[in-house]
């Protein structure tokens, strides 16, 4: 499949980037005015919004997040009754609207709703029901249920060649969704990237070129090894930053990568699609009430961690998008174990300065009986409706339909336009 | 750091988990236990079952290992010849070297991946990270589980309670289903008949795919003892002495510990489980038994449970033991049946606290999406649901799987093609046995397997036919590994496939430490460097989150991070530098000619480790590697240019798709 090419900059080389465009302001002599970009208009001098594209950060809840436990429908007559020990009650809850409340455990992350950098999306998932992790995360990643597309969605997201276009952190594993016709990169953690000690003794350069040579006719070998070292050596422009837990991280694999994600943004390093996993939604046990069990502990990480990512990226959220996903939902009624099996509905949460925020969004379908399926949340909101809007609205992505082939785009209102988005 | 958002949530100071700072960890790898109480259960490694006194013991495959066996002699490749252990932390090393290593090291130190390996963010379990998170998880899950229990009322002596034995071989006896007899077992193990291979097979195609890498003393094996005979002794793997594989097991002694020993003495239960991850690694590279650590790799894929992990902590091990080591070449119902009733499978998949009023989906679904019929297959939710209630009534108690009546769903089911009156609590063992039976026996399984083990051993897209005649060959022979084994490597498809195969990161990093003719030493820290390596590869041997354990196709190896990971690897391997504590050669070993140019470092560097003169194109790239490192043009033997221009070509090599394809 081929991507737009981006938004060519006359005389700028590279990506688009705001230091970019502020350093050719000053070559030009420009002080405060506007330049016409591919049509776009573009203002120097002016507040920083707006002028490039968001930073998408995907956070992967692998195993199935239980969002009726993290965004608790306490206001639905038919929640408590279906998880006697489980359920959350009202007085447990920040209450969000007159249905929803939000898990106890997100209180670092009430900050954000209140300053309307947080929403939520419930009712959200796949548009069929899929309860196996390993079909619905493939559907998830790839962005599309049909088993004729093969690549992944953030693949076909991006339009440009640089390896941290797009990023996959927390894991040194590429998921499907960076999958495709561009080679992107994947790290457990980004400081990983680095090719010491063997530079010292043969500069990179000379590497690539001798590893070019033997691995020619290869492909499969020869594509991640040069994407590695050409990483490598743009990996060395990022300054060298706090630790983790240094700046309010959990010590975490999911702490080190926001906090990894944070400095490409600050650094400015042409990030558009940041992925990031966090695992351990699988809860069949012990998911626990408001103040003690898994759920608490997951929800205790996720928050801090969020937290510290917002406080660290500081005035830079505006230009930053975090969505969440999930493959699944999890059953309305609990098991005998205290926990929940596969479901289907689940709910999106968002942040970031352009999120229409302190809303949960979407249709409520209800937990009445006749409104489940099959004993699940039904989905009102395809997933990939979020994240199309996102992308066209907000990071300058291609048509939605070039993103997820196949769907009819119904953007409902989940972020406010960008100034400028760099479309077409 | 800025607080932008307010301090009104949480209150300043407030305890809790909002400000915590990293907790201490309870698997700290310096926290080391007091010296635990010696094994008094027989090593999964070393040493065979206790016979049953009326049935003639079958060969075990995981013993006999030689605990007074031959001396390890420091591998296959290694003549005793004096050893090098230059590194950059050498006197003589340079200063911009020392300054890597220390660099490397403080980063090490700083992120604590020396001893801990970088997971992948956990796909489905999640892995507790700190005390305050593991002692609440298990608490909760605890808690979860007690009041299960109080709410079901315990079944009490006489209500038919039956322990159970989750061993291959035993987990099936007892039931109606004659499934895993000892006479059995032996039958299907005693194939010495050498393998009919086609004429002219290429040697080294057929080790790049049943070896976890070629090695000269095994060419040398092949050549003496013809591939065939070779290969029937490879599947026979109890008949092969294993020096390399017990050097490896005498490094982890706790994994001979029981649950309860465990329990009570080994605080530091992460890296207790790290080295169980670690010795498969270092089986997988030094045992002599390779066709049999691959099938245990294959295995303990195909039946997944995360390692190290959150849950099934105590028992893991066992499985390992009991269930994969068992019956990696044995029938594959017999694993099926013992792996559903092992306490580790019990446990992760919640399988212990699936009650007939609520029971719990997670087993029943693994069970068919990945044990069995797959994953494609036409299992419905409703299959899922009924399969999870005939499945009831097994649970765990001090560490010791049985079956209890009272908690097992009774009423008929009709699963897939399966259906069952299931009329009686008592019967329910039968039925589930019964049910595993059809399971193992179901043509979609068949399908599956068939699929999975030409992928393994043949190429990404193996053709139909072969997969038709693997399905058939395991359904005609109740279902034995062995004789698919053998279907698979005599195929044309097989012999038709070479270099088709892309190595993982495992398969990559055992290539090379064999290739360069590496010993395990005497210190499990470096064998568990080794397995951080791979987990900064995306591959930790066991680590696989899900349940559908590490893909086996190219386009899901593709990682950037994990082709740097094997460079950094094989570069530190090759010039001798990390990790410390193996029995490394290198790199004198790689060039015994003692080149003193480096035209004939590079010539002798490809000899040695591509048994063939460089293509113009490697001399090319590996002249301009030479250059580049602005080595002088005379290499003084012994001295350190020689040193690293051999440990450069020999990186360069090691990444070549000689090495990285199979």
């Amino acid at each position: 499949m081929t991507a737009p090419t981006p938004t060519p900059v006359p005389g700028t080389p590279g990506p688009i980037t705001r230091r970019g465009l502020l350093r050719a302001g000053a070559i030009g002599g420009l002080g405060i005015g506007t330049v016409m970009i591919g049509g776009v208009e573009a203002a120097f001098g002016a507040p920083a919004k707006g002028s490039r594209p968001d930073t998408l950060v995907v956070i992967n809840c692998r195993g199935g997040m239980d969002a009726l436990t993290v965004i608790p429908p306490v206001g639905d007559p038919s929640y408590a009754s279906a998880r006697p020990t489980i359920a959350l009650r009202p007085g447990d809850v920040k209450r969000l609207d007159d249905t929803f409340g939000l898990h106890p455990a997100l209180g670092p992350l009430v900050p954000l709703w209140d300053a309307r950098k947080m929403a939520v999306v419930h009712a959200a998932g796949l548009s069929g029901p899929n309860r196996s992790h390993t079909g619905a995360t493939l559907a998830l990643e790839r962005g599309s249920p049909s088993p004729g597309v093969r690549t992944g969605w953030i693949d076909r997201a991006v339009t440009a060649t640089d390896p941290f276009t797009a990023i996959h952190l927390g894991d040194p594993s590429l998921p499907a969704s960076l999958l495709g016709t561009h080679r992107l990169v994947a790290a457990g953690a980004f400081d990983d990237l680095r090719t010491e000690p063997s530079d010292m003794i043969v500069p990179v350069a000379a590497w690539q070129t001798a590893l070019a040579a033997v691995t020619a006719g290869s492909p499969a070998v020869a594509g991640p090894i040069a994407t590695a070292l050409a990483a490598t050596a743009r990996a060395a422009a990022l300054p060298a930053g706090e630790a983790a837990t240094d700046v309010g991280y959990p010590d975490t694999v999911f702490g080190q990568a926001l906090h990894d994600v944070a400095r490409l943004v600050k650094a400015d390093l042409g990030l558009r699609i940041a992925s990031v996993d966090f695992g351990g939604w699988d809860m069949h046990s012990g998911i626990g009430t408001a103040g003690r069990g898994r759920m608490v502990q997951q929800l205790s990480e996720f928050a801090t961690t969020l937290r510290a990512f917002a406080d660290e990226v500081g005035p830079e959220l505006d230009g930053v998008i975090v969505v969440t996903l999930s493959e699944f939902g999890r059953r309305l009624a609990e098991n005998g174990s205290g926990g929940t099996d596969h479901g289907h509905g689940g709910a999106v949460l968002l942040f970031g300065g352009g999120v229409v925020g302190g809303k949960v969004h979407g249709t409520w379908p209800t937990l009445a009986s006749g409104s489940l399926v099959d004993g699940d949340l039904a989905v009102t909101t395809d997933h990939r409706q979020v994240l199309a809007e996102i992308v066209t609205k907000r990071c300058g992505g291609p048509a939605a339909t070039t993103v997820f082939p196949g769907l009819s785009p119904a953007p409902i209102g989940v972020v406010h336009p960008a100034e400028i988005a760099g479309q077409p | 750091m800025s607080e932008q958002y307010g301090s009104s949530w949480p209150p300043a100071g407030a305890p809790g988990p909002y400000r915590a700072g990293p907790a201490p960890s309870p698997y700290d790898p310096h926290a080391r236990p007091s010296p635990y109480a010696p094994p008094p259960r027989p090593s999964p490694y070393d040493a065979p079952p206790s016979p049953v006194p009326d049935v003639q013991a079958p060969p075990d495959p995981a013993g006999p290992r030689d605990d007074d066996g031959p001396e390890y002699d420091g591998g296959p490749e290694y003549d005793g010849g004096p050893r090098d252990d230059d590194d950059p932390g050498h006197d003589d090393a340079p200063p911009s070297r020392r300054r890597a290593r220390r660099e490397r090291a403080d980063r090490t130190a700083r992120t604590g991946r020396a001893t801990r390996p970088v997971r992948r963010g956990p796909r489905l379990p999640r892995v507790p990270r700190g005390v305050a998170v593991s002692a609440t998880v298990l608490a909760a899950i605890a808690a979860a589980r007690g009041s299960d229990m109080v709410q079901k009322g315990n079944a009490a002596p006489g209500d038919g309670v039956t322990e159970l034995t989750a061993t291959v071989g035993e987990a099936a006896r007892g039931t109606s289903v004659d499934a895993g007899t000892l006479a059995e077992q032996q039958r299907s193990r005693t194939s010495a008949a050498p393998v009919l291979l086609p004429k002219g097979l290429d040697v080294e195609h057929l080790l790049s795919r049943v070896t976890f890498g070629a090695t000269d003393a095994l060419r040398n094996e092949v050549r003496t003892q013809g591939a065939a005979a070779w290969l029937a002794r490879q599947l026979e793997p109890m008949s092969l002495p294993d020096p390399g594989g017990g050097a490896v097991t005498a490094l982890f002694p706790r994994l001979r510990l029981t649950p309860a020993q465990i329990e009570a003495n080994v605080t530091d239960q992460w890296e207790f489980q790290c080295e169980l991850a670690a010795a498969h690694l270092g089986l997988a590279i030094w045992s002599s038994r390779q066709l049999f650590e691959m099938m245990v790799a294959f295995w303990s894929d195909h039946f997944a449970i995360p390692c190290p992990g959150d849950r099934a902590v105590l028992t893991r091990h066992l499985f390992d033991s009991d269930v994969i080591r068992r019956g990696a070449l044995g029938r594959f119902e017999d694993l099926l049946q013992a792996s559903a009733i092992h306490p580790a499978m019990l446990e992760f998949f919640d399988n212990d606290v699936s009650t007939p009023d609520r029971p719990n989906e997670n087993y029943a679904r693994v069970l068919l999406e990945h044990h069995t019929v797959g994953v494609f297959g036409d299992i419905t939710d409703q299959d899922v649901r009924q399969a999870s209630l005939l499945l009831t009534g097994f649970q765990i108690k001090d560490h010791v799987p049985r079956f209890v009546p009272l908690q097992h769903s009774t009423g008929a089911v009709d699963i897939l093609d399966f259906s069952h009156p299931n009329d009686s609590a008592k019967g329910g063992r039968d039925a589930a046995a019964s049910f595993l039976h059809h399971l193992a026996t179901h043509p979609a399984t068949a399908d599956h397997l068939a699929r999975k083990l030409a992928v393994r051993f043949v190429s990404d897209d193996p053709p139909e036919a072969l997969l038709r005649r693997l399905a058939r060959t395991y359904l005609d022979n109740d279902t034995r590994i062995v004789p698919v084994l053998t279907a698979l490597l005599s195929s044309p498809e097989f012999a038709a496939s070479k270099g088709r195969k892309l190595r993982r990161p495992l398969e990559r990093l055992t290539a090379t430490v064999r290739a360069l003719g590496i010993g395990p030493g005497k210190d499990a820290e470096a064998l568990l460097e080794l397995h951080s390596m791979l987990a900064r590869a995306g591959q930790a041997p066991l680590g696989h989150p899900g349940p559908e354990g590490y893909p086996d196709v190219a386009s899901a190896w593709q990682s950037p991070a994990a082709a740097l990971e094997h460079f950094s690897a094989s570069a530190g391997l090759a010039h001798g530098w990390w990790p410390k504590g193996l029995s490394n050669p290198c790199p004198a070993a790689l060039a015994r000619s003692g080149p003193t140019t480096g035209a004939a470092v590079i010539d002798a560097v490809a000899s040695r480790l591509l048994r063939r003169a460089p293509t113009p194109a490697e001399r090319t790239a590996a002249t301009g590697l030479l250059s580049a490192a602005k080595l002088p043009a005379s290499l003084p033997a012994g001295g350190r240019e020689q040193k690293e221009a051999i440990g450069l070509v020999a990186t360069l090599l090691l990444n070549s798709p000689s090495y990285v394809m199979r």
